[in-house]
């Protein structure tokens, strides 16, 4: 059993009746909060903004592997979603939607430096949150083993088996059929396994023939 | 897993299972295949070390300041799908009331609204507008007149409180110097006219910086046809230099020949700090994007005083102005401009200058160790050289503020009779002034250090630069 209240930002939220009488208010949907958000209520947009705004984050951290550049992407993202929020249809979840934006700034903003920026890996920051040093040398050579892996393999790979996102999902933001996201990252499979095993890699990936 | 050839059914079997297959002819191959079977268990192995690896997680805050800028942004350009995608983008976070919506009126501003033209609007949102008057309007619009002269009064007179520009510049040195390192880039040129020849030297190099007080720098000067490479690595108050000849030489720094470029070299947020304390009239030019970073930019002007271009020469410059470029999302210092115009006086020959130097800062938290350069000290004169007695040992309270690590054995005392800011940097208060600088960034720096070796500086020392006008920031003598 369901009803309508209003919450302090003037959201829309579920209220469900649970099975013992209690009432619990569910979180809204995103469609809920999207559509008060277009009907000018800003604060739905900034619990839209909180909710998806480590998934933003990663996707521009994949591709440009700097803090301090993805947050900017991530802001930058957020506002161009904000202008276009009346244009998003449903077809896609809204985190989808979110991410496919924040890459396509991603690659403008790899045009608009016209050089593929060469920072250090992320390895310090592994560092500082193991203490055990086993462990932290085996995170050290994924993180290298992920390094070596093609571009496309290693954003359809990390998306689909680290961030969580369904090979639908990747290919929606990759803008690829799902079947070439699923024969990404089985070639980043391959080549993970080879790498960490040592052994050498073909360009197609995996063990040479 | 072995290293033997693999089979073409192999191949496709591992693409199969990589992908997430697992149907009963797999099963069969790999009951009959060793080296499938070993690449099956080593999928499941890096399952297992992927979930291992943490995911990588915003910095703290970051929403927050998302939330912060999405309410800016908003305030400026209005609600949702009403503006330009683009436009939205690019421009600068902004303060300022929200922009309320307006009903449509064709007598905006020129009348009274004439009623019932509205019947349609909602009750809960009825239109108010104030009634049109001449008089209410020239009064305003004197009273406008009034606050603004006595705003621009308040702003630029002794004793005001300090303008907008400065606490941003505030806000980024303490976010600057949160970061531990950064490498960066320098470009600049330096034009003389001599005997009404123009001769322009222009230099680049890269270096990195580890907060608060080391820094290492490669530069090349061009200076008549000619390409001067210099290597200077700076630890503290101690600056050592390489020229062509390859060894390292430990050079002085006059106290008072700080600038906020210099700082910028190893501290970049001392030097925020600076610009603060001395700029004046602000201006905030359009954003811009560095090394792919948006950034804002703001134009401070400095007193000529406040920065020394060229050593122990003298110069004489009106202003300077700084261009200051802060990466829009966490106001971190990324580009520092700094040019003017002035005539310096070198061996009695009087020349005009211009000068342009920038400083892009890359590559923050980077790896960077920077340590004193061995097996080199300056041959020169005896306050240079390590160890020597003109150079005093004794260590004052502002010297103990040093957080330098020296060379070992060594200890130059530069000259001038000022005494060094607190966390043993090379600067003194631009514009004159040799008080400590109160910034938080450098109380931090001013921790003492057990390592610390840098002595005071010697009031009755005297170190006489010789050199010709280096176009370097960092303005090496050879005594």
């Amino acid at each position: 059993m369901a009803a309508l209240s209003t919450c302090p930002t003037g959201t829309r939220n579920a209220v469900v009746r649970g099975v013992a009488g209690r009432v619990v208010v569910a979180e809204p949907t995103d469609a809920a909060l999207v559509a008060s958000a277009v009907g000018g209520d800003t604060g739905a947009f900034e619990m839209l903004v909180r909710r998806h705004y480590a998934s933003v984050w990663r996707i521009a951290f994949l591709s440009v592997r700097e803090e301090m550049a993805a947050e900017e992407l991530a802001q930058d993202t957020f506002l161009r979603a904000y202008r276009a929020l009346d244009t998003w249809r449903g077809d896609a979840s809204l985190r989808t939607w979110l991410v496919t934006i924040c890459r396509r700034l991603c690659i403008n903003r790899a045009r608009l430096k016209q050089s593929e920026t060469v920072i250090a890996p992320d390895l310090e920051a592994l560092a500082g949150s193991t203490s055990d040093t086993e462990g932290l040398a085996d995170r050290f050579d994924l993180q290298a083993a992920l390094d070596q892996l093609p571009g496309d393999e290693r954003e359809a790979f990390l998306l689909v088996n680290h961030y969580g996102y369904s090979s639908f999902e990747a290919a929606t933001l990759l803008g690829v059929p799902a079947s070439t996201v699923r024969s990404r990252v089985g070639r980043a499979k391959q080549r993970l396994v080879a790498v960490l095993s040592g052994q050498p890699v073909t360009a197609q990936g995996g063990e040479p023939a | 897993m072995t290293s033997e050839p693999l089979r073409p059914e192999c191949d496709e079997v591992r693409q199969r299972l990589a992908e997430g297959d697992g149907d009963r002819v797999l099963l069969d191959h790999m009951a009959s295949c060793e080296g499938c079977s070993a690449f099956a268990a080593a999928l499941v192995e890096l399952e297992a070390r992927l979930a291992r690896l943490p995911r990588p997680e915003p910095p703290a805050g970051a929403a927050d300041r998302a939330v912060s800028r999405f309410r800016a942004e908003i305030a400026a350009h209005g609600s949702a799908g009403t503006a330009p995608v683009a436009q939205s983008a690019a421009s600068p976070p902004m303060s300022g009331p929200p922009r309320m919506p307006v009903p449509p009126s064709s007598s905006a501003g020129t009348g009274p609204p004439s009623r019932g033209r509205h019947a349609s609007q909602p009750r809960s949102r009825p239109l108010r507008r104030r009634q049109w008057s001449p008089r209410v309007s020239l009064a305003a619009g004197v009273a406008a007149a009034i606050a603004l002269v006595v705003a621009l009064v308040a702003v630029f007179s002794p004793g005001s409180a300090p303008p907008a520009y400065a606490a941003v510049l505030h806000e980024a040195a303490a976010h600057t110097g949160a970061e531990r390192s950064a490498r960066f880039d320098i470009t600049g040129a330096i034009g003389f006219t001599v005997r009404g020849q123009k001769v322009t030297a222009p230099l680049s190099g890269t270096g990195a910086t580890q907060f608060p007080d080391r820094g290492e720098l490669t530069e090349v000067e061009t200076i008549f046809g000619r390409q001067l490479r210099q290597d200077i690595v700076s630890v503290g108050n101690q600056v050592w230099t390489r020229l062509s000849d390859g060894k390292w030489a430990l050079v002085p720094i006059p106290p008072d020949h700080a600038s906020p470029v210099d700082q910028a070299l190893d501290y970049p947020a001392r030097a925020l700090e600076d610009l603060a304390r001395v700029g004046s009239g602000d201006h905030s030019l359009q954003t811009t994007t560095v090394d792919g970073t948006r950034v804002r930019q703001i134009q401070v002007t400095i007193p000529g005083d406040a920065y020394h271009a060229f050593g122990n020469f003298p110069e004489q410059v009106s202003h300077w102005k700084v261009v200051v470029a802060l990466s829009q999302a966490k106001l971190i210092l990324r580009r520092l401009t700094i040019t003017g115009r002035g005539v310096v006086s070198v061996l009695g020959v009087r020349m005009p200058f211009t000068y342009a130097l920038q400083l892009t800062l890359r590559d923050f938290g980077a790896r960077v160790s920077i340590q004193p350069p061995t097996g080199g000290a300056s041959p020169g004169c005896a306050h240079c050289k390590p160890g020597s007695k003109a150079s005093p040992s004794a260590s004052t309270p502002a010297a103990r503020g040093g957080s330098s690590t020296a060379a070992p054995g060594s200890s130059h005392a530069p000259s001038g009779s000022s005494s060094p800011t607190p966390g043993g940097s090379k600067s003194s208060a631009p514009g004159g002034s040799k008080s400590p600088s109160p910034s938080p960034t450098a109380t931090k720096s001013a921790s003492p250090s057990p390592t610390r070796t840098t002595p005071a500086p010697d009031p009755t020392s005297t170190c006489v630069q010789t050199a010709g006008p280096a176009a370097s920031p960092r303005k090496p003598c050879s005594c």
